[in-house]
């Protein structure tokens, strides 16, 4: 019998995102080896309309539209996922860890008994044991696990994003779009949003584009020096635990052993000396740029690209440059 | 009010790393144990409601082999009241389930209003065993927050939750159970008096018979095989180009057009590099 897997699709109002595109290719990869079925879950407010974008790219769109979805809620997410489940039986249920992850699919996967990675960086199958492989980062990102497991119940894998390639290459002739045929009952809910305290853009682990700040940056105005680099790209600020501990930027923005693991397609770092512990945290990071007054400080041993100068005069002389392109 | 929150024991990979490529990863024996940084900020945060209402009851609970103690005398030391141990010997990585099924249990025995956890573990950075003790009993939970209020008359309690984009402020009622992440929680240092004090204090022990049975185990997923590695990038070094501000800004620039694309996306829920 035909396996099932699920790719849960982010989208933006008119758009699916690029990480859609990424799981998607590693469900397809992962199809050909387990022969199984790859269908999409398109779920919001109204989003019928985008699953042109996937045509070609899967076997089935599931859509599921309710103003539930209006406001992210997990017990809302909890309950479609469960009766989803219930339902069409996935065995694997891919999803990024960017999208609403660390609330509701650890708590889904409790539900069902099921198989659970958070952090994923690869998987394949093995037809010949059964076994699907994963690979993660542990040990605050000084080793990776390599995990085997049967597919003998559901897996709810959480993946990072930004290390599989956001691939469209169409491999359906065929892609069926339905309504995900399940009714939601009424939910009252125990956990209530009041309020919101919105204060950047672009979280870390999203963003393509990180540029982040050591001891270097000498204080919170020179941070202030790095925003303005980062919403000119469209990027988010990091900043090494020595700038943390300073109080120049709030600790959710640490990058490294201690902090979060990022994987951007570029990195900027900004008076970083480039310490072990920070380097941990952006292994992922597919350009690496320097900006550091010693020539010899150990960051330059991992960038792609160097300037060495002082971080006050060469980034101002930066954001000048790209401005006038 | 009984606040519970719930400690692990990890290795101490800061100060040193001893690898090994067979299960668990590390040489456990050898390496130094700490209590994992994100509980400390959770013990943190019950000490807090504590100190705002004293009559409240900060209960540690633990599972794991008997160097687990120490890990629970430091939060006794940090000002908690009690201190459960679930005494296994053969604990190991990467069975979350067991965990969570077991620390369900000594919970409902204990009793509670509150019940917090770190929000993740140096050793697997897996974020499961506070969400799935949240469904084991059937509570609300609230995950990544760095500030909670307990609103006892009314039987509410408000958590600032961490969002990538700023702070969500979230209401639920109690019992319930929260993720805690630093934020204005910094762990306190206890003193020498503190430490001795708590070795007087001591730990209970529980039995873990009394949690886990053999049989437990058939319900719950598990691994065929775990194997370990260094990252290959920590080795690897890269080539780098000196370069110019005008030549880092062309190869910026090139990124411009894809990086828009993230900018209007729309997220309220909390996504989390793990
Ligand atoms: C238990 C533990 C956990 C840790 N976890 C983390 C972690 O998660 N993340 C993390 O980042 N660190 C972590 N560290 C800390 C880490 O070891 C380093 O201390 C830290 O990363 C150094 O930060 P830095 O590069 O900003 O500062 P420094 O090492 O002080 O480097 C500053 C750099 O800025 C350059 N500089 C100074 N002024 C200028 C200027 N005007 N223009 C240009 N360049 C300039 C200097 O040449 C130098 O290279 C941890 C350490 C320990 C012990």
């Amino acid at each position: 019998m035909k396996r099932n897997i699920w790719v849960v699709a982010h989208h933006q109002i008119t758009e699916i995102k690029p990480v859609t595109f990424e799981l998607l290719d590693m469900a397809n990869r992962l199809a050909e080896q387990i022969d199984a079925n790859v269908n999409t879950l398109l779920l919001g407010t109204s989003v019928a309309s985008l699953s042109s974008q996937l045509i070609g790219l899967c076997d089935h769109v599931y859509i599921f539209e309710d103003p539930l979805l209006e406001e992210y809620h997990y017990e809302t997410y909890q309950q479609i996922f469960i009766k989803m489940a219930e339902k069409y039986r996935p065995d694997i249920l891919l999803v990024s860890s960017i999208l609403r992850g660390t609330d509701c699919f650890p708590r889904l996967a409790a539900h069902f008994n099921a198989h659970y990675v958070a952090g994923c960086l690869d998987l394949s199958y093995d037809p010949s044991t059964k076994l699907l492989t994963y690979h993660k980062a542990v040990y605050e990102g000084r080793a990776i696990l390599e995990g085997t497991f049967k597919l003998d119940r559901m897996a709810v894998i959480m993946t990072r994003p930004h290390v599989f390639t956001p691939s469209k290459e169409k491999r359906h002739k065929e892609t069926k779009v339905s309504i995900l045929e399940i009714s939601l009952s009424p939910i009252e809910f125990l956990t209530r949003r009041v309020s919101s305290i919105k204060t950047v853009h672009i979280s870390l682990g999203e963003a393509l584009v990180v540029v982040a700040g050591g001891r270097g940056m000498q204080g919170a105005g020179g941070f202030k020096l790095l925003w303005e680099l980062a919403r000119r790209l469209h990027g988010a600020v990091g900043a090494t635990k020595a700038a943390v501990d300073a109080g120049w930027c709030e600790h959710r923005f640490q990058i490294g052993q201690t902090g979060s693991l990022i994987s951007p397609e570029i990195y900027i770092a900004c008076g970083i000396s480039g310490s072990i512990h920070h380097l941990a945290g952006i292994q992922g990071a597919k350009t690496v740029i320097a900006i550091n007054e010693d020539p010899n400080a150990p960051i330059f041993k991992r960038s792609d690209y160097g300037i060495v100068g002082n971080v006050f005069e060469v980034i101002p002389e930066l954001i000048q440059e790209i401005d006038s392109l | 009010m009984k606040i519970i929150v719930c400690v692990k024991q990890v290795p101490d990979v800061e100060v040193e790393f001893l690898f090994k490529p067979e299960y668990p990863g590390i040489d456990v024996d050898a390496m130094p144990m700490i209590v994992n940084p994100g509980d400390e900020v959770a013990i943190e945060g019950a000490l807090r409601l504590k100190s705002i209402y004293p009559e409240t009851e900060v209960i540690l609970l633990s599972l794991g082999p008997s160097s687990a103690r120490e890990t629970l005398e430091y939060g006794l030391s940090m000002g908690a009241d009690e201190a459960f141990l679930v005494l296994d010997s053969s604990y190991t990585f990467g069975q979350p389930f067991r965990t969570a099924h077991i620390l369900s249990k000594a919970i409902r025995e204990i009793g509670f209003d509150i019940i917090l956890f770190g929000y993740r573990a140096v050793d697997d950075r897996l974020h499961f065993v506070g969400p799935a003790v949240a469904e084991f009993l059937g509570l609300p939970h609230i995950t990544g927050v760095t500030f909670i209020k307990v609103f006892k008359g009314i039987n509410k309690c408000e958590a600032h939750q961490e969002v990538p984009k700023g702070i969500n402020i979230v209401e639920c009622p109690y019992p319930a159970v929260f993720t805690v992440k630093r934020g204005l929680f910094i762990p306190r240092y206890p003193s020498m008096a503190d430490r001795l004090a708590a070795k007087e204090k001591g730990v209970k022990i529980l039995p873990l018979e009394n949690y886990w049975d053999e049989n437990d185990a058939n319900q719950y997923p598990a691994h065929a095989s775990m194997r370990f590695s260094v990252p290959e990038t920590m080795e690897t070094e890269r080539k780098v180009t000196w370069s110019t501000t005008k030549e880092i800004a062309e190869i910026l620039s090139k990124y411009k057009a894809r990086t828009l694309d993230t900018r209007t996306f729309l997220d309220q829920g909390t996504g989390e590099e793990l």
